[in-house]
């Protein structure tokens, strides 16, 4: 199922593809990569779409270091610690591809996050954002929890994502994000 | 006090705090993995000013992104320069946005309404 999910992201993903290990050099090659890729002159972006979408890049792959790669959190076995990110444009869309294995016992809870903040109006978002960062406190990562609220905040829509069967202990988060042009 | 500076990186913002212009200027980038290890010298830096402020402090936000990590930091730098304002001293925070950039707009928009300070929105062309 995996192999048939990255076959899929890959073929979507007609601007920029990666899958493999992680590490933060790696996240800065991709944000590079990204970078220079939505700065094509032929793909006609705005600069309004070329930030979010790089802000989005940044948000998407500093979650999935600080939730699944840190070192220190140990959650994923070395062999696990990979991600995948792709970049795709279509005519009227620009799309977004991050995921990375969870273990399984946190996909109840970040389904039901993000099902939660994909049902709020954009108002809502809004009013939950300043919320969180007035009154909320920095986590263990020093994320301060506004990373998905922020995240589908800014698509504006949202947020597509599936859980992938992996084997008994984890899964894999796979995400998608459009952005109108 | 000594000024604070600190230069850009492509991960982290260029700061200057010259103390005796009363003048606070981050500009660039900040999106660290750690924003909390960035950002405690430059709270560290603000403490100390917040004891003898100047009779006019500037802050100029400058920022062409910030990830949610460092947004908690800058938060946490405006609460302190809140106490300022509140002793009677004069305190504005400029806040530069590039034009069509709505998301720092609202960024800054969302701090106006948190912290307690004079803010001035400035729309540029571009950084």
């Amino acid at each position: 199922m995996l192999n048939r999910e990255k076959t899929i992201i890959e073929e979507e993903s007609n601007l920029l593809f990666y899958w493999g290990e992680f590490s933060i050099s790696i996240k800065d090659e991709i944000l590079e990569k990204l970078e220079k890729t939505v700065n094509q002159k032929e793909l006609e972006l705005s600069k309004s779409i070329k930030k979010r979408v790089y802000h989005l890049s940044v948000e998407l792959l500093l979650n999935s270091y600080h939730h699944a790669i840190l070192p220190e959190e140990n959650l994923l076995p070395e062999n696990l610690r990979s991600i995948h990110f792709g970049l795709g444009n279509k005519e009227q869309t620009v799309s977004i591809y991050c995921g990375n294995f969870i273990p399984n016992e946190q996909i109840e809870s970040l389904t039901n996050r993000l099902n939660f903040l994909n049902s709020l109006p954009l108002e809502k978002l809004k009013e939950l954002y300043q919320n969180t960062l007035a009154n909320g406190s920095y986590s263990v990562r020093g994320t301060a929890g506004l990373g998905w609220i922020d995240i589908i905040k800014k698509t504006k829509s949202p947020i597509q994502f599936k859980m992938v069967d992996y084997d008994k202990h984890f899964s894999y988060f796979s995400i998608k994000i459009s952005l109108e042009k | 006090m000594d000024e604070l500076i600190i230069s850009g990186t492509i991960k982290t913002p260029e700061i200057h705090f010259d103390y005796q212009a009363g003048k606070l200027v981050f500009q660039g980038r900040s999106i660290p993995e750690d924003a909390i290890a960035f950002y405690t010298p430059i709270l560290d830096w603000i403490k100390g000013y917040i004891n003898h402020p100047q009779s006019t402090t500037r802050i100029e936000v400058k920022l062409e992104y910030f990830n949610t990590s460092s947004s908690k930091c800058i938060l946490d730098i405006l609460k302190l320069l809140e106490s300022i304002h509140e002793n009677g001293t004069t305190i504005t925070v400029y806040w530069y946005f590039e034009e069509d950039d709505e998301d720092m707009q609202e960024a800054g928009e969302d701090y106006q309404a948190i912290v307690h300070l004079p803010f001035k929105m400035i729309e540029v062309e571009e950084f």
